[in-house]
């Protein structure tokens, strides 16, 4: 499983953003962010999680989950793996040929769920089965 | 090539792109700027134009076009399946006209899926479809403008008295700069006001 500091790093790179603009939007120190995505450092408290959460707009819950203060309830994980499951069969399907016009490089949760259902909407499957 | 044979009536992405392969074929694969100039032609599209008026432009060459609220880091989704074809953009663009340089990015999308169908891909490999379909908004954009502009001076013109068209053509003037402006730099724009409100939410 993908440790703390490497997640934090690759949502960061997927966002387009620096260390220094982290520092600038969160308040918290670059260093200390260079630190924690190299695990030098342990995944920081709570109320940072909810600024770098802000910063790297994600759900505050996302960077709980990830740091170990929270675990994913069942039914999320289950809604999760079935919109990713979804959205990688959209993907490989050649008969449906897609394309975005994305901020950055990183594809949401949502934004794959809204993918999906524009596929169902066209070729008149059902992957998501009420997810 | 089974779509060449299966007939180009009923779909006009595939007449535009035999068209422009049969006018570019010596040098292919034309600039960004060649295929966004005959792209507006095709299309007909004028700078600025409602979003009923697109959506009818959009319908006339078999796509549906709609606007509706997206995640926020989506601007436009397009699709096709069978002879099926749609394009979504986001109701929440930021910046005034950004609806439609993301319209002519999904556009460039869906043309080179057809051009790569037929065999005639624009881009290498190490080409990036998504850069390159931002270079053809931008350039489709002013292009659009450029077309429209003969007949604005033409209108400023025929004003008779002399300041007014003196005026006339002053404000042309600096509102085509500024618009070209606005093309070039709506990427940069939309990432600032991005950023700005980003700023924003953090800080409350």
């Amino acid at each position: 499983m993908e440790n703390f500091g490497s997640y934090v790093r690759r949502l960061r790179k997927s966002k387009g953003l620096t260390l220094k603009q982290v520092e600038t939007q969160a308040k918290v120190s670059n260093a200390y962010i260079s630190q924690i995505e190299r695990g030098l450092r342990n995944p920081p408290h709570p109320d940072i999680l909810k600024r770098l959460a802000k910063a790297y707009d994600v759900p505050h819950r996302e960077l709980l989950v990830a740091a170990g203060y929270l675990e994913e309830d069942s039914a999320e994980t289950a809604k999760r793996r079935q919109i990713e499951e979804a959205y990688e069969h959209v993907r490989t399907d050649p008969t449906f040929k897609q394309g975005t016009r994305l901020k950055g490089m990183h594809v949401s949760l949502e934004t794959k769920r809204f993918i999906v259902e524009m596929y169902e909407k066209l070729t008149q499957r059902n992957l998501l089965k009420g997810a | 090539m089974e779509l060449l044979t299966t007939g180009t009536e009923n779909n006009p992405l595939l007449s535009f792109c035999l068209a422009v392969i049969s006018r570019h074929a010596e040098k292919w694969p034309p600039t960004e700027e060649v295929l966004a100039e005959e792209f507006v032609a095709w299309l007909g599209v004028k700078p600025f134009q409602t979003r009923d008026a697109m959506r009818e432009l959009c319908l006339s060459k078999g796509i549906e076009l709609s606007f509706v609220p997206l995640p926020s880091e989506l601007h436009g989704f397009n699709c096709s399946f069978q002879n099926k074809k749609e394009i979504v953009i986001s109701v929440h663009e930021m910046v005034p006209f950004g609806h439609v340089h993301t319209l002519f990015h999904e556009f460039r999308e869906m043309l080179e899926r057809v051009f790569i169908e037929i065999g005639h891909a624009t881009l290498s490999a190490k080409e990036s479809l998504e850069a390159k379909a931002e270079e053809f908004a931008m350039f489709a954009r002013m292009e659009t403008a450029t077309r429209e502009l003969p007949g604005y001076l033409e209108t400023v013109g025929d004003i008779e008295k002399n300041w007014h068209r003196y005026f006339g053509y002053a404000f042309l003037g600096v509102f085509f700069v500024a618009y070209l402006f606005s093309c070039i730099f709506l990427p940069q724009f939309e990432d600032m006001i991005s950023d700005a409100r980003r700023e924003r939410y953090v800080r409350t």
